[in-house]
């Protein structure tokens, strides 16, 4: 008598039932972004002749240049450098990102910017390019604090930011939000950013995942970016977008749960590896690989290097030929390197870049490969961001 | 959108002396107000600390509103008990998305969320209840129809993430599951 209009037969149920899955079917597929094509990772070099490839044999690459990037006025800190290599037809060899203000974690933290002119060949007077209330007014909530930040040019060349923004809590509880480039312009005078969201990464109030290294770009024009969850169990993760910078999906690249941080190696356009930070006391430099474009990931042994708990960085220059610039000290922060591989496995030590005493910091290591040159740059005490760029040195740098 | 549906939640159950035209009115405001943008605005810090509810709870939200301002009649007791395989099913989802925040399992559940597969799955879950217990078309039981008409949402939206089980569930919601869950088998064995 309650139900008028109740469905009687469980057979007319079940038919209503698959009715309605097949038209939620219908309607995903419909709305669903097509099956991205298998990732194939593309090296720094894959456009290079043979003459500029041999410019990518770390052993012969010698320091040519070296400073500090250019502080936003006022700024007292500084950490976390992402640097963005730009196409040939632009101004600037180079975009540097980072995060600035009072102290690290303080409220009026914000992301700065420069460029390195290919004219002068120095570094632009920086300028913040992200406000954290600027970005949760677009967003329509907020944004607590803001730190790593990493950038990526997607295949439209528009400058994608990929940044650490806290919600209530500290780093644990931070979360990755997603800007793009909102004028049309990507020079560093008329940059400015828009959010496009925050990256859906976790049940849990998308709580505790992280970005810091540099995104690995895939032959589509999209790209696979490192991150890791942090509270607690940490482990790292790889986040897949297309050529428009439209999220993919994710994976992740271990079940370990010390591991945070990951940097990318392409070692051929399908086998990669990902090194990092190692969150245990006697720490090694962690390692897992993948042999299918990074839909499968598995564990590798520790690598021969130790890891005082800190950030390392590698790079894939061409197909046996790595570079990694990590803190070689055991229990500190004081010494940088960089080191050269042919297998991203075994590591040989190629230059130092910061020797310090008891009490130095350098930290937070980047690196890219642009105007025929390897580009590192590091925080420097946490006061500013220092820079080094290497050349082939039987070729010099302009 | 979310959290003002809650702001004219709690609007409504704060006026029920009042009269219906009343309690509209202050929901509408306290809605209002959470939908501002701005650090003057509940939904700011609500969104800063749990970003989006669920889908499910926006539409279990919107159902209680109703529900308090238009007096929509109450279920007979004699069936309150069919929703508890749904109960149930949200409570179990929630704890293994929980352990799967912690890599207790060895692949991402919250990644297969963005595939199709865990929609269909959550989908024909979701109607197996229905399908073995009679689910109808009353006004006594439009819960019945809240996980499917989400699942339909996020098929033509990909709201709020694109990730199912963000319109599925939420943490808070899971929590109001897991109590219900409790209060059912409190009042079992004290039946007994």
């Amino acid at each position: 008598m309650h139900h008028p209009l109740a469905l009687q037969s469980r057979l007319t149920r079940a038919a209503l039932a698959l009715a309605l899955v097949l038209c939620v079917a219908v309607l995903d597929g419909w709305q669903r972004p097509p099956v991205p094509a298998a990732a194939e990772a593309v090296f720094p070099g894959s456009m290079a002749t043979a003459n500029t490839a041999a410019g990518m044999d770390p052993s012969r690459l010698k320091p040519v240049a070296s400073g500090s990037i250019p502080m936003p006025a006022g700024a007292l800190a500084a950490h976390a450098s992402s640097l963005l290599p730009m196409p040939e037809a632009h101004p600037a060899a180079l975009l540097a990102f980072w995060f600035a203000g009072d102290r690290e974690s303080a409220p009026n933290v914000q992301i700065a910017a420069s460029q390195f002119d290919r004219a002068t060949q120095t570094w632009q007077p920086a300028r913040y390019v992200v406000n954290r209330h600027v970005m949760g007014q677009a967003l329509g909530f907020g944004v607590r604090r803001l730190g790593n930040p990493v950038a990526w040019l997607d295949a439209s060349n528009r400058v994608h930011l990929f940044v650490v923004a806290t919600g209530w809590g500290g780093w644990a509880a931070s979360r990755v939000l997603h800007l793009v480039q909102s004028g049309p312009e990507n020079r560093l005078s008329e940059l400015s950013f828009a959010p496009v969201r925050v990256l859906p990464l976790s049940w849990l109030w998308n709580t505790s995942y992280l970005v810091r290294n540099a995104p690995l770009p895939l032959a589509d024009g999209g790209m696979v970016l490192p991150a890791h969850f942090e509270i607690g169990s940490k482990f790292p993760v790889a986040l897949r977008f297309d050529g428009s910078g439209e999220f993919l999906g994710m994976v992740r690249l271990s079940s370990r749960t010390h591991l945070l941080q990951p940097t990318l190696l392409p070692q051929t356009p399908r086998h990669w590896i990902a090194l990092m930070r190692d969150t245990r006391p006697e720490g090694r430099i962690t390692a897992v690989q993948t042999l299918d474009g990074g839909q499968h990931w598995s564990d590798l042994p520790d690598l021969a290097e130790t890891n005082p708990d800190a950030a390392v960085v590698g790079l894939g220059l061409a197909a046996g030929h790595s570079v990694l610039v990590h803190n070689t000290s055991p229990h500190s922060r004081e010494l940088l390197d960089l080191s050269a591989s042919s297998d991203g496995l075994h590591w040989s030590r190629l230059q130092a870049l910061a020797h310090g005493g008891e009490g130095d910091e350098y930290s937070y290591p980047a690196l890219a490969w642009a105007d025929q040159s390897l580009w590192v740059s590091y925080t420097d005490h946490r006061r500013s961001i220092s820079w080094r760029r290497f050349a082939a040195a039987d070729k010099g740098a302009p | 959108m979310g959290w003002a549906l809650l702001f004219a939640c709690l609007g409504a159950a704060l006026t029920r002396r009042f009269p219906q035209r009343t309690r509209h009115s202050v929901a509408l405001v306290l809605a209002a107000w959470a939908a501002w943008n701005g650090p003057a605005s509940p939904g700011h810090w609500l969104g800063l600390a749990f970003q989006s509810p669920s889908l499910v709870s926006m539409l279990l939200l919107a159902l209680a509103y109703g529900r308090m301002v238009f007096a929509e009649p109450v279920a007979p007791p004699s069936r309150s008990s069919t929703h508890m395989p749904v109960v149930g099913f949200g409570v179990v989802v929630g704890s293994l998305l929980l352990l799967d925040l912690l890599a207790v399992w060895p692949g991402s559940l919250y990644a297969w969320g963005f595939g199709p597969a865990a929609l269909v799955l959550a989908l024909a879950v979701s109607l197996l209840s229905a399908v073995a217990s009679g689910f109808t078309f009353s006004r006594y039981r439009p819960e019945v129809w809240v996980v499917p008409t989400a699942l339909l949402l996020f098929a033509a939206t990909r709201l709020p993430t694109g990730n199912v089980w963000d319109a599925l569930i939420d943490p808070w919601l899971w929590l109001f599951l897991v109590g219900l869950l409790l209060r059912a088998v409190f009042h079992r064995r004290s039946a007994v």
